[in-house]
Formats: C-alpha cells, structure tokens, sequence
C-alpha cells in the first residue's frame, strides 16, 4: 500500500501562495507559517514564541497546532525557541522569475534598439532593403530621399507624426526628376484639381474607368516602391496601381473596358491639314503611273512613303522636309531667293498727301501706292504706347471707310498728328535699333507690355528680337532719319532700291535668317500677331482676315490655328500630334507594323488604289495600316478641303475648333479590333501598355544631370 | 516583534451599535423575554437565574437589533437564507401561506450585499495588501469605538416595500402573526432557506430582529423556549415536508371515508376515520349578522404538546358567503380558542361549506367557501379537509430523529462512524423520511456489506416493507436493507400503524410498490431511489457520496485533463481576497477530476453550527457561505466542523508582516474560506481566471450537472 | 470530451472561413487600395495589441471582463489569424533589412512559441494526470527530500534488521544521488524511458542477490523509487508547462518594441505611402 505524498488536513496544510513572488524554501516539514516577505527575507525564522508560565518563571513551547503542536525539545531557559534555525532561504517563484526575465530582455531590446538607432550604422541598421538598380548605382545616403534621416531618431517621431512625409519624400524625386509639360507631378497625372474634379464630374456617369477617386496628390511612393532589392523594377507593372484611383474597375481590356471614343484616335483636328484622299488617291496615283512624274521614283504610292515611325517607333506622322518639301517647299519661302512672302512688316508708313507732311518726313520713302498701305499688326505692337498716335490718325478717317486710301485724303489740318506718328516711328526705330542688346530687348518687354498687357520672359523676347531684327532697324533708322542714310542703303538691303523707285510703301521685311519653314520668329509673333487683331475684333470678317501680315498667311494654308485652354489662338507649328504633352493614352506604331506591305499588294493581286483600301483590309489577315485606319467615305472632308484651300465662302479659316471638320479622311477605331490581339495569352493588355501616367514626353522624365 | 494585542472576542462586533441597557431593559418587559426571566427565577437557584438573566440580556445588547417597518415591507422573502428570527414587538406580520407569485416587483428586490462595481473590481488591484494575511490591528469593543470601516459594517437594513397590501391580502392566503410570535427561525436554526415571505401588516410595526447564534444560545440556556420554538418548527415545517412527499398526495381519501361520506356518517369520519375524539366542547351559540347561529361540536383534534388542537363544528344555519362567514369563523375562533372548523351541510344538494380558521389569524381566516355553482366541487373542498386534518394527525405522531456527529474526525474510518438508522432483519417500525444528509444504504451479500444506494433529503424508505406486511399479514417481511448516516443526517419516523391507517389505504393499488415474492431466498434489488440517471457514472457518484461531497452546491471541481497547473486560478482568487487565496489547489481526485480543497457552499453548512459570533453566515438570496473577517475570533470550531478541511487557520499579521499576538503569546487566528467571490461582480473569479475551463464550481447535490460538464 | 472536439471543429471551420473570405475580400478590395500595407500592417498591429492584451487580462483576473477561457479561445484563433495577416502583410516574401529580419524573426518566434505552447498544453495536462499523485508544483522539492529521507532511514534501518549492509550500500552507491533532486526532466518530457528501464533492470538484478528477510525491505524501497519517479515526472512536465512562457512572454514584450519602432519608422520615413 502506497502512503499518499499530501495530506489535505487543514492542520497539514496551508494556502499555496502563487501570488507571492518568494516562496519558502524549506525542504524539511511544510513551508512555515511566516512564509518570506515580499523582499526575499525569510519571515518564519523561530516556530514559536515561547510562553512565560506565571508559576516557576520559566519557558514554555507554545507552538500552534497548526505549525505541529508543541515540540518535545521546548525552549531554552531563556525563552529561546529550540527551532530557531528553522530560517530558510526563500527561492523565487517561477512566475516571478519569468518576470524578471520578461523585464530584463525587455530592458535589453530596448537597449539594443537604443543602440543601433542612436549609433553609427543606424542607417544601415534600419534600411529596409537595397535600392533598385539605377538608384544603387548612384550610392544615395538614405537622407537624399528621407528628411527624418537627417535628423537623429530622437527626431523620427515629430517626422512620424507632424511631417507629411510622403509629399518629403516627392520633394526630394523632384530634386533629381524633372517633370517638364507635366503640371503639378504630385498631381493625378499632374493634372490639375480643378481639372480632375471636373473629370469627375463629368465621368460620374460614364461607364468604364468611371469618376477617379483620389482629388488630393498622389505621390511617387504611391507606385514606385523602393528597396525592393536591386533586380526590383521601380515602374509599377500592374493594373492594381490604376484601379486604386479608377474604382469602377473591369475584368480586363477584352471584357469590360469601355469603347474607344468615335473621336479617337483624331479627338481634336491634325495641326496639318492634310487631304490624304487629294494626295493619295490622286496626285500621288497618278504620278506613279506616268512616267517622268517627280513621284515615280517613289515606287508604289505605300503609306509608308510619307509615314515612317519616328525614333520612339511611336508618331507616324510626316516631316516637311521628308515629304511635303519636295512639292510644297517652294511655297513656304524655303529658298532664301523667295522671301516676300514670309516677311514681318514692323515698320510701314502710310502715305500723306505733301501738305499733311510735316517736317523731316523721311524722303527717302518716295511716293506711295494707297492700296499696299496699312498700318500692319506687328507694327502696332511695337509702337507700344505710341499706338494712340495712329489711333488719332484713324480717328480722322470715317467710321466705316477706314481704308489706306483714307490717308491720302487728310490735308494739311492733320499734319501736328503725322508729325506725332512720325516721331513716334523715329523713337522706335532708334529705341530697337541701337547697340546695345540688352536695352533693346528692354525697350522690346516694354513695349509688348504696353501693347498688349503681357510680361515677356527673357528668352521669350530674345526669339521675338533676334539680333537680325535689331541690325534692321538700325538700317532702316538710318535709311529714313539719317543724314547719311543714302550711304547706308547700299549695304546689301533685304529690300532693293526698286521698292523706293516703285514708291511703294517702305516695308522692312524680316525674313529667316535660315530658312523658311519653321521660321522661329515668325513663330514666335505668330500668337502675339492674332492677339493684337483679336484686340478690337479685327478678325471678324474676310478684310481683316487680310491684316494678317502675308507671311503667317502662308503658315496658315496648311496649320491650323487653334483656341487653346487659355482661350487665346496657337498654332501648333509641331505638326505633330496635338497636345502631345498631356495625352494619357499612347500608341506605339512601330510593334504594330512588322508586316510589309509589299506582301499585300501580292495578296491582293493587283496595284493599289485610294478605291481598293476598303476591301485589302477585308482579304487580308495581315497587319497593315488600312487594318485599323480605314479610310472614310465622308463628304463633309471634302468640303472642308474647299474651304481651307479655296477660301471660299464665309468660313473663315481660323478658330475652326470643330473636330469633325478635320478627321482626315479615317474612320474611328473600334475597341474589338485593339481587343482582338491584345487579349490575354496573345498581347499585353493591362492598363499601362495603351495608358501612361506621366504625360509628355518620355525624355522629360529622365533625371537631371548632377 | 509581534504586536501584542487584545484577542477578538465574541461581542467585539455587536449586531448594532445602538442598542443600549435602556432598550434592552424594555425588551425585558414584554412576551417572551418576561416570562423566560420569570421562569428562571421560579426554576432555578437565584444565582444562577441572576446569571440566566443577565446572559439574555447581553444577548439581546448584542446579538438583537430593534426594526420599525412600514405596510408592506418585506421582512423575509422566501427562498432567501436567513441568519437572524423576528419577534413581533407591535403590530403584526403577514405570512404569505402560498408560492410567492404575485407579489409584486418589489418580491423580487435583492437583499444581497451589494457587488462592487467595475471600478471598484479595478480598484481593488492596488488597494490589495501585497502580502500575507495582512489586516488592520483588531479593534476592541465597537460599542466604545463605533465602526467607521464601511467594508465591514452590518448590512445596512434596506426596506424592501410591497405596493400593493390590500390586494395581497385579498388574493393570497395569509396567515397573521402578532406581538409576540416568532417568525425566520426556522432558516436561521436550521441553515436552510426561508420557507414563506413575510411582510408587515401595518405602519410602525416593530420588530426584535435576533442573530441565530443568539437565538441558539436563548434556546439552549431556556428551555422553555426551546420547546416553545420546537412546537412552532413542528407546526410550521413538519406538515410542509408531509404536504410535499408524493405519497401522503392521497391521505385522507380511503375507501373507508369516502364510504363514510356517502352513508353521511359527518362525526364518524372524523373520529373512527381520521382518529379525532369527540368533542368535549358545549354546543355555541353565536350572533352572525342578525342572527343566531348555532354551532354543535362534532370532533376535536391532539394538538402538537398539550395544546387541544383542531375542534371541528357543525354549523345548523345557512351563512351567506362573504363577510357573514368570515365573522362567524372569527367569533367562533375567539370564543373557543384559536383552531376551528366549521362543517356546514345544506340539504340534499349535498353542497359542503367549510372554514380552516388557522392559528392566531381570524380575521382573514383562510375562508373556503364553496357555492353551488363553484368552481370547487364540495368533494375536492372535502378531500382537501380531510387531507389536512390527516396530514395533521400524521405529524403529530411523527418522531424526529438525527443520527450522526458533525465532527468529520467520524468520516470515512468505516462502520463505526456510520450510526445505523435502520438495522437489516428488524420488523419496519415505520416510514422513514430523510430530511437532510445523506444516508447509505447497504446490505449482506455473500456476507459482505456492500452499498447498494444512497438516499438524499426528500428520498423515503421502508414503504415497500410496509405496504407488503399491510397486504400479506400472515407473511410479514423485515428490513432488508441497513441504513447509515453519512455525516449528519436528520430523519423523520412515521410509525407502521400511522402509516397502515392513513397513508398505504389511500394509495391507488397501481402506485403501491410491489409485494416480495414467496421465495424469500432470492433477496430483490433493493428499491434504488439514488440511482443515478443514464449516462451518469455510477462510480463517480459513490465517490462523491462516500465523501459526502454531494453536500456541495459550489464545490471546485478539476479536470486534470485540461488543467495546465497554472496557478491562475490561486491568483485570481488571492486578488478577490485582498491578496490572500482561499483555497488550495489540491485534494481527493477521482477518473481525472480534483474536488479541490475550496469550500463547496453547502446544502446544510454544519460549520456555521457552532460558531459563537456569527462570523460565519449565508448570503441572503444565494445561499453562499462566507466568513465575516472583522466577527471571526478565530475559535476554530467551524474549521473543525467542516468534513472537508476546507475552512483553513491563517494568522493574520500587520502590514509590516508582524503577527497579532495576545498576553499569552498567542497569535490571533482567523478563520478563512471560498466566499465564491459573492462580493465580486464577475461571480467566481477561480473559474473565470482559468483558461482551459478546467476548473468549474459544481453543484456535486445533482451528479447530473457534473456529469453534463465532465462530458462537455 | 466530444464537445471539445466539437468546439474545435467549430472554431476552427470559423477560422478557417473568416480567413478564406478575408483573403478573398483583400484580393478584391484591398490589392487595388493605395496601401494595402497599410491595411493589413494596423490590422497586424490591433491583432498583436490584442493578443498581448490577454497577458493584461489575467493580470486582472477579478475585474469581469469576460471568462479566461474565452479569452483564451480568442487568444488562439486571434493568434493564428495573425499569422495569416502577418504574410500577407509581408507579402509572403522574407525581409531584407536587418531591422525589419529581426522584426519578424520575433513576430515569427512569438508564433511559434504560442503553437508551441499549445501544444504542450494539450499534451501534457492528460499524461500528469494519469501518472501519479497530483501533486502541487512548488511542493515537489519537498515531497522528493521527504522521500530521499525515507530512503535513507530504510535504508540504515535495513542494516539492524536484515544484519546486511547490501541494501544500504545499493542506496549509498545508487540511489542517494538520485534521490536527492529531481532526474531525467528531458526523458520524462519527450516520454522516453530509458534511464528508468536501466534502473527497474538494476533493481531487479538487485532483488535477486537479496536474501528472503532483505525482500521486504527492499520492496518499501522500491515503492519509494516508484513514488519518486512520478515526482520525477511531475516536476518536468509541470515544469515545461511553465516554462514555455520564458520564451513566448519577454519575446512578445522585445516584439512589442520592435513593432512601436517599426510604426514609427515607416511613418516618419514616408513608408506608409
């Protein structure tokens, strides 16, 4: 029979006190009814204390019960407890134990982490992975992209709690990348507030993408993750960084994403004017078929003749010197010896009678032609404040018989006004004829500011006054003021003598110093030009549509002027596609066009006419451009073609703002067709493959040189 | 050094503060506390009365508290535990004689101590000693220093107020009881639940209220109030035990009265059928709403100790229902005494009329009435007479019995500790009733003892013995079965003829057990009332039966399958109990289960038996047994008294870990147990701190309930 | 114990739902977000305060704020959805700084531990309860040093009684070491037997060099041994039921740091986009 180890008497046993940290560590009999105090001491160091007995005056165990009963030994004679050593030395619990070891590594993390963000290697110690490959190269501190880096971790809090951090941390990718034609980059696709709350206004409804969700910025961190390790592609590759602001989310491109606009891929008008079915199906037609033609070395009149992609393998548009010139560069002045056409005419004269002559009137300007007479726009403009003194001039004529002819008739009653304008003409032609550069381009702001209320900025006014310009008035206030202006003359003029022998009206005309098409200071005036004839209405209408000086009339046959968002006319002078810089789509060509087109016109047994695109695209499976361009059989191209090039009409060629007018002859892409590849297993279809974020071109974004 | 200081004693902690000499020498004027004093100095030596009368004193200065209760405060509730009687002073009390339905939202009102809060839950986590047993230095006479401690003053008398007393009174039976009845001294002697709710008749009420330990020690030292409470217990409890056992639901409904009935033989039923004596009353004539009624007594009943008891009277005039009977039971009661029936025949409709004035309460008479027409039929109303009158007649021959010793020292050591109730091969002398505890039963198979069952409070035995020699006289059987206390056991004795006479006639023949065969060599399985229900462990339950566990309601039971021996549940209980555990986390174990060394709240907690202060005490409503720290003196008798050890000794120690020690060296002790954490809000905080529910508190009276967990 | 099967297939299918639709829900919902990391990491962050919170509530055991079980319950089904949140928080890849390794090293070690743990504490309760006498833990010592002194008085008593030194010698050579502390703690853990098959081997060896008044003796001896075995066993086995928590608890606190750290490191480095 097996004794039991407990007993469960309440005399044999007392409270087991797991709450106590110290326990009794006495082995012999049960733990004493002291038991340790709370600081480890051993409280139960005598069993009793011995009773005084009132008869003999000695010493008597007056043990409890409880704690055994009385001992046999008894106690000393002094009243000392016979088990006085029953002392023990208490152990710690186990919980309590534990909890000096939970304190102590917390003690101890704490410590270590106080250590390694205080120390030396913190930087090190807290980085969360390497860099990605181009960043790695470049050894950036971690403070080149984090400002809590600057600062010690004692800082990291404030950084935590008070500093938007990740619009810091854009800050400092806008140090190195450069955001050109990109708005605000922190904003949705840099656009504008305004403007995406209006895109979400009107895209509520609209099915698809559905209204953005994101107002506020949107920053790089939000899909360019760093310290993902070198190999790590910082260019986010899924849809899901899309879709966090595009909630009205789509299965994929194949199901669910919204047709193509009936506008696309031409939303807004071609900056050229271009009538594919005059060139193609008949200039070019025909000059391949007879012999001797400039066009029959062109062989098969291909798409690809005019259009081959550009080094992004993206735009497929023409260059006039490739294609147009060998027709059409004659016509925009490209050979230095046909200039008049193109030409500014910042200084003119109109022609008074001889009694309305004042003093010092020019003789060199000879006698006038009334009808060449006008006081030209530029003109206008550079006059500046002195403008009223053509005003005063205009005002003498009627209302509405405002003609150059009208100066011929004013007498000898408005010769204080000529003189006015006169002086005038002198004060500008010394003022943007003298030596100095740097006041003359001065002297160019001011008068800009006092014609039209714009501040022009340096280089601006540089483009606007090139030195060519400067030399020319310099000519022409010698010509005209001077006492040695005779001399002068000789010196190879832009402008022969017949113009004074002709009496025609003195024009200086500035021609491109270069050459013609793509004259950038014709470009430069273009704007300025339509602003100073919008002042007053002066476009309304087919005569002043003629103030528009010769020259940017000629631009005008081909680009088209548009009203741009800041409600003033541009011309796009790119030829390329418009607004280039804030479209979100894109389409690359060149990966589309790995068919030659040679093999079509096999497939299709036959030469190639504007008449048979329609059905090639039908008989063929292979990829060409007619798959997608189809050509359109819409009449409305046609009359736009006779208006622009016919003037014709009342429509007056600017401010045409009417995408329909200008579709160039295609019809719409429809969604299936992109879908038909790009489709999953067979082509890239998400979202980034036809959509980018950072709008403008790809260049833009590459990182500054340090 | 230990701090020497006066040992707690006894009235340290005085029921209330407020009571003086003054009052008690007031008290000592009025019923029942003159005539104990006056019987004293008739009985006894003049010393020792000086002595027996100066004792009553300080316990009525002590141990007594006055009360002033407005119409319809409730003074006890039923079902609550009781630790103190009330003596009416003035006025009267009302005892509401059915189920406490329909009292009202105000019956439903707690008495509890107040649980703390949430906050105060949160409190307590600092404002825990850190160490051992730590306690305030005791104080000494709280009549010389009043109490300022709130944690440990009396439970503050909160009254508790019925809305609506007309209407109660109108639709329930009452009983009244007046200045100088008794009542709650039941629960509180007995340390059982209250038996009937009872609220005062009108304003300004009085009340003596009385701790029991101070009611005991009357009843000890007087003995004529000993059998005076004796009286009440047998009037007041006996019939209510006889009126809830299944097989006295007939009594009073014999083949031989209801032929009686029929052949109208009124006077012979009572007398030769339910055993009453003729009356040796004179017939009374009484004036009833104008009119002269005359009532001729028809039988008398034996009252419980030499009181006359129940007189029965037939009345000769028809009394319209309503007031008019009322006052006739009334006058009657007055004229004759305090117990009457009238028996009231009308013509051949045979329609029986008859009114139960009981004790002391005339007024409202428990008035049955039954009309033609009635709802009650006259033979349902007659039967219920009878059964009353038959239930009465049992009672008064019923014996009452208590076997067993409290001390545990007897427990568990074999036979010896086991007193026997019934002896095997003795003629059945009766029904035997068990009260309370538990009783084994066993028998000689193959000349061992072995245990066949056990009987709890409510279970019966002997009645298939009886009901076979009432059948078969000419072969009689003897007892089969040996029964032995358990630890205390009270029982009650119906003698064989009172049986014969009134219980086993009045059971139908399909309920009656079924006779021995005439083999007598193949003993039958005895009649297994403890068996235990389907799927419950039968081993289990002789486990807890052999340790008298299944005296516990509460008690800590631990399945070692699951428990991780975290210790939680000691700290989460040394937390509820300003640092200290009540309890240790060991004990008997049985198939995996650990009944731990935790007080198990017993049905009948025989610690609180002889605690001299009352320190220990139940909640009111629950019935939890807990210790009050401040009263404990630290005598040790209920530790001693627990069967279980679960009441341990701790030496309580100032806050710098000095012991309380007195002149003699002594360290002061007090007692501590398991409260169930009765003053926590979340309820046991052992069980809710484990976290593998592998400690439950477990009422051990139903196995079905451990079952049901050990299953879980 | 059917209901506790039960429950567990009852917690675990939720567990094992609620993950399936989070998942779901985050490939669908979250992925798109600006920061799913975000997301999942206060997720991760709330899970872990809650799960360290427990350690807190059994502090405060008698303040109600729900049963330590259902805690627990929590605690453990919280946990291992933690573990889920936790990879997809690091997006199933293992990190490359060296803060951000020990981070979840230590989210990873808490983990485990946790597993760990329970699984000890599933395993052992039902193995201490079949073995032995239930004993309290910081009793052992005591009831072991009563024992070796049991031996020990056997064993000098053996030496009148029997007039034989061989008991008291096998006790002086064999069994007093033994006796003195509690043995084989790893065995009785990992539930091998070997070192007490070597020494019932010894003792039967023994047994049979005894003469017939030494027998007696020697079988009180041996109950001894069996009793001290079983304490043996309870020592260890309690013990590693305690123990497990010296490295789930002060790890948690390090994790703690670590993660108050790491969110103050993200936010003020801008990496929570």
């Amino acid at each position: 029979m097996t004794e039991p180890l407990q007993n469960f008497g309440f005399r044999d046993s007392s409270y087991e006190r797991a709450e106590q940290p110290w326990e009794c560590g006495r082995l012999e009999g049960g733990a004493c009814a002291g038991g340790p105090g709370r600081n480890g001491a051993c409280g139960g160091r005598t069993a009793c204390r011995p009773l005084r007995d009132g008869a003999g005056g000695g010493y008597r165990c007056a043990r409890l019960k409880e704690d055994g009963g009385a001992c046999t030994e008894g106690p000393s004679a002094s009243g000392v407890c016979c088990l006085a050593a029953l002392g023990c030395q208490p152990v710690r619990s186990v919980r309590s134990r534990r909890g000096l070891v939970v304190r102590l590594s917390f003690l101890c993390t704490l410590g270590l982490l106080l250590a390694l963000l205080f120390g030396p290697a913190r930087d090190e110690f807290v980085s969360p992975g390497d860099l990605s490959d181009p960043h790695h190269r470049l050894d950036l501190a971690c403070s080149a992209c984090h400002g809590a880096a600057e600062g010690s971790a004692a800082s990291w809090l404030h950084w935590a709690v008070d500093v938007d951090t990740s619009r810091d941390l854009a800050a400092r990718c806008e140090q190195c990348h450069q955001f050109v034609d990109h708005g605000a980059p922190q904003n949705p696709h840099g656009l504008p507030t305004d403007h995406i709350r209006a895109l979400q206004a009107s895209l509520a409804d609209e099915p698809g993408v559905g209204a953005p969700k994101v107002l506020g910025e949107l920053r790089c961190g939000a899909c360019h993750q760093e310290h993902g390790g070198r190999e790590r592609r910082l260019t986010p590759s899924s849809d899901a960084d899309c879709q966090a602001c595009h909630m009205r989310t789509f299965t994929s491109f194949t199901q669910g994403h919204p047709e193509f606009s009936p506008r696309w891929p031409l939303k807004t008008r071609n900056p050229v004017a271009f009538d594919h079915k005059a060139h193609y199906g008949g200039l070019f037609a025909q000059g391949a078929s007879s012999a001797g033609s400039k066009f029959a070395a062109w062989g098969e009149p291909l798409c690809t003749l005019c259009h081959v992609p550009d080094a992004d393998g993206r735009d497929m548009r023409p260059r006039f010197e490739a294609h147009c010139q060998v027709c059409h560069g004659g016509q925009v002045g490209y050979t230095p010896d046909s200039v008049d056409g193109i030409a500014l005419r910042f200084a003119q004269f109109p022609m008074f009678e001889e009694e309305a002559r004042p003093e010092g009137w020019p003789e060199a300007l000879g006698a006038p032609d009334p009808s060449e007479v006008s006081i030209s726009p530029e003109m206008e403009i550079l006059l500046g404040r002195d403008r009223e003194t053509v005003e005063k001039l205009l005002a003498r004529m009627p209302e509405d018989e405002r003609s150059p002819e009208g100066f011929l008739e004013m007498g000898e009653e408005a010769k204080p006004d000529v003189s006015a304008f006169l002086l005038a003409m002198k004060a500008m032609l010394v003022e943007l004829g003298q030596t100095d550069r740097t006041r003359v381009l001065a002297a160019v702001a001011r008068r800009f500011k006092e014609s039209l209320g714009v501040e022009l900025a340096a280089a601006e006014q540089e483009r606007l006054w090139p030195p060519a310009l400067q030399e020319r008035a310099a000519q022409a206030q010698r010509l005209w003021f001077d006492e040695e202006g005779e001399d002068t003359h000789e010196d190879g003029f832009a402008f022969g003598s017949e113009n004074f022998s002709l009496d025609l009206v003195p024009t200086f005309q500035a021609e491109a110093p270069a050459r013609a098409h793509g004259n950038p200071t014709l470009q430069a005036w273009a704007p300025y030009i339509f602003a100073q004839l919008e002042r007053g209405g002066r476009l309304e209408g087919e005569r002043l549509v003629r103030a528009i000086p010769a020259g940017l009339q000629r631009c005008l046959k081909c680009h088209n002027v548009d009203r741009g968002m800041d409600q003033r006319l541009h011309v796009d002078w790119s030829g390329r596609e418009k607004s280039r810089g804030r479209r979100l789509d894109r389409f690359v060509h060149a990966p589309h066009l790995g068919q030659d087109l040679a093999a079509l016109r096999e497939a299709a047994g036959k030469e190639l006419g504007w008449a048979d695109i329609p059905s090639l695209k039908r008989n063929t499976t292979m990829l060409n451009c007619l798959t997608c361009h189809v050509p359109t059989k819409d009449d409305a191209h046609d009359d736009f073609f006779v208006h622009f090039f016919t003037r014709e009409g009342d429509k007056p060629p600017l401010g045409r703002t009417n995408a329909r007018d200008a579709r160039a002859n295609f019809g719409p892409i429809a969604r299936a067709l992109c879908a038909s590849c790009h489709t999953q297993g067979k082509a890239r279809s998400d979202c980034l493959t036809c959509h980018v974020y950072h709008p403008g071109p790809r260049a833009t974004r590459a990182p500054k040189a340090r | 050094m230990p701090a020497v200081t006066r040992r707690p004693k006894r009235w340290d902690h005085p029921f209330d503060d407020t009571m003086s000499e003054a009052m008690v020498s007031e008290l000592m004027t009025l019923e029942p506390w003159k005539g104990l004093a006056a019987w004293a100095h008739e009985e006894l030596k003049p010393a020792q009365a000086e002595a027996r009368v100066k004792d009553l004193r300080r316990h009525l200065l002590n141990d007594a508290r006055l009360l002033t209760c407005q119409a319809g405060e409730i003074v006890i509730r039923v079902g609550d535990y009781g630790n103190s009687a009330f003596v009416v002073l003035e006025g009267a009390v009302r005892v509401v004689l059915e189920a406490n339905v329909g009292l009202g939202a105000a019956a439903e009102k707690r008495f509890d101590q107040p649980k703390r809060g949430f906050f105060r839950s949160l409190a307590q986590l600092w404002t825990n000693q850190r160490g051992v047993e730590q306690r305030p230095a005791p104080r000494g006479d709280a009549r010389a220093a009043p109490s300022t401690d709130a944690d440990n003053a009396p439970v503050e008398h909160v009254p508790i107020v019925l809305s609506d007393v007309p209407a109660v009174l109108d639709h329930k039976r009452t009983a009244r009881i007046e200045a100088g009845g008794i009542v709650g001294e039941i629960a509180a002697l007995g340390r059982s639940p209250r038996t009937a709710s009872i609220f005062a008749e009108g304003d300004g009420t009085r009340l003596l209220e009385i701790r029991w330990q101070g009611l005991r020690d009357i009843r000890k030292k007087f003995p004529p109030y000993k059998t005076y409470i004796d009286d009440i217990f047998r009037e007041r409890i006996l019939l209510q035990h006889l009126r809830a056992t299944p097989f006295f639901q007939h009594v009073g409904d014999t083949p031989q009265l209801r032929r009686m009935l029929e052949e109208d033989r009124i006077a012979d039923v009572f007398i030769e059928g339910l055993g009453l004596r003729p009356s040796e009353r004179d017939v009374v004539t009484l004036e009833v709403a104008g009119q002269a009624v005359e009532l001729l007594p028809l039988a008398q009943g034996r009252g419980w100790s030499g009181s006359e008891g129940i007189v029965l009277w037939r009345c000769r005039a028809t009394i319209p229902a309503g007031p008019a009977r009322v006052e006739l039971v009334r006058a009657l009661c007055e004229e004759t005494g305090r117990k009457a029936v009238v028996v009231h025949r009308l013509g051949a409709g045979r329609v029986w009329q008859w009114c139960l004035a009981e004790a002391g309460s005339v007024e409202d008479a428990d008035v049955h009435e039954c009309e033609e027409g009635g709802s009650r039929g006259p033979e349902e109303l007659m039967r219920r007479l009878l059964r009353e009158i038959a239930l009465h007649e049992i009672g008064r021959q019923t014996d009452f019995h208590s076997y067993g010793e409290v001390d545990k020292t007897q427990l568990g050591d074999g036979d010896a500790a086991e007193p026997v109730i019934v002896e095997a091969g003795h003629y059945p002398d009766g029904l035997l009733l068990v009260r309370a505890g538990a009783v084994r039963v066993s028998r000689q198979i193959n000349r061992l003892e072995r245990t066949v069952s056990y009987l709890g409070p409510g279970n019966s035995y002997g009645l298939r013995e009886l009901a076979h020699n009432w059948r078969h006289p000419d072969r009689h059987v003897v007892m089969e079965h040996t029964l032995r206390a358990r630890g205390y056991v009270d029982t009650l004795l119906i003698p064989t003829s009172v049986v014969t006479r009134f219980v086993l006639p009045s059971i139908p023949e399909s309920d009656l057990p079924e006779s021995y065969p005439e083999e007598t060599d193949s003993p039958l399985d005895p009649v297994d009332v403890f068996e235990p229900a389907a799927g419950v462990d039968r081993n289990m339950v002789e486990f807890l039966v052999d340790r008298a566990f299944s005296n516990g309601t509460a008690a800590m039971v631990i399945d070692l399958e699951r428990c991780t021996r975290c210790d939680d549940c000691v700290r989460a209980c040394a937390q509820g109990h300003d640092g200290n555990p009540r309890f240790i986390r060991h004990g008997p174990v049985h198939a995996g289960f650990l009944i731990a060394n935790a007080c198990m709240h017993c049905n009948d907690p025989v610690c609180m038996i002889g605690c001299p202060t009352g320190a220990i005490s139940r909640e009111p409503t629950t019935g939890q047994v807990a210790i009050n720290d401040p009263t404990c003196i630290g005598c040790a008798t209920c530790a001693n008294n627990c069967p279980y050890d679960n009441i341990r000794m701790v030496q309580p120690r100032s806050k710098d870990g000095v012991f309380y020690i007195d002149a003699q060296n002594m360290p002061h002790m007090k007692a501590t147990k398991c409260d169930l954490c009765v003053t926590q809000a979340g309820g046991p905080a052992c069980q809710n701190a484990c976290p593998h529910d592998a400690l439950r508190r477990v009422d051990l009276s139903d196995a079905g309930t451990l079952m049901d967990w050990m299953k879980r | 114990m059917s209901g506790v099967v039960a429950r567990r297939a009852r917690n675990a299918s939720l567990l094992l739902g609620l993950s399936v639709a989070f998942l779901v829900w985050h490939a669908r919902q979250l992925e798109p977000m600006a920061a799913p990391q975000r997301f999942t990491g206060w997720l991760l962050l709330g899970l872990v305060a809650f799960l360290a919170l427990y350690n807190a509530r059994k502090k405060i055991a008698v303040v109600p704020l729900g049963s330590s079980a259902a805690w627990l319950q929590w605690h453990i089904y919280a946990g291992l959805f933690a573990v889920l949140i936790f990879f997809l928080h690091t997006g199933l890849q293992l990190p490359t700084g060296y803060f951000e390794t020990g981070l979840a090293a230590l989210f990873l070690l808490v983990a485990l531990s946790g597993i760990g743990g329970l699984y000890v504490s599933r395993r052992t309760p039902p193995r201490l309860a079949r073995r032995g006498e239930e004993v309290i833990y910081e009793r052992i010592p005591r009831l072991i040093h009563a024992l070796a002194e049991q031996a020990k008085a056997l064993a000098l008593e053996s030496v009148a009684t029997t007039r034989s030194r061989a008991i008291a010698d096998f006790h002086a050579a064999r069994l007093s070491a033994w006796f003195s502390t509690a043995q084989d703690a790893w065995q009785h853990i990992v539930g091998l037997e070997g070192a007490a098959r070597r020494r019932a081997r010894a003792l039967a060896e023994f047994r049979t060099c005894l003469g017939p008044d030494e027998l007696p003796v020697f079988d009180e001896l041996t109950v001894l041994i069996a009793q001290k075995e079983d304490l043996d066993f309870h020592r260890a086995n309690q013990g590693l039921l305690k123990y497990w928590f010296f490295v789930h608890v002060p790890l948690t606190h390090a994790l703690l740091l670590f993660v108050v750290v790491h969110v103050i490191l993200i936010y003020a480095f801008g990496g929570a986009r």
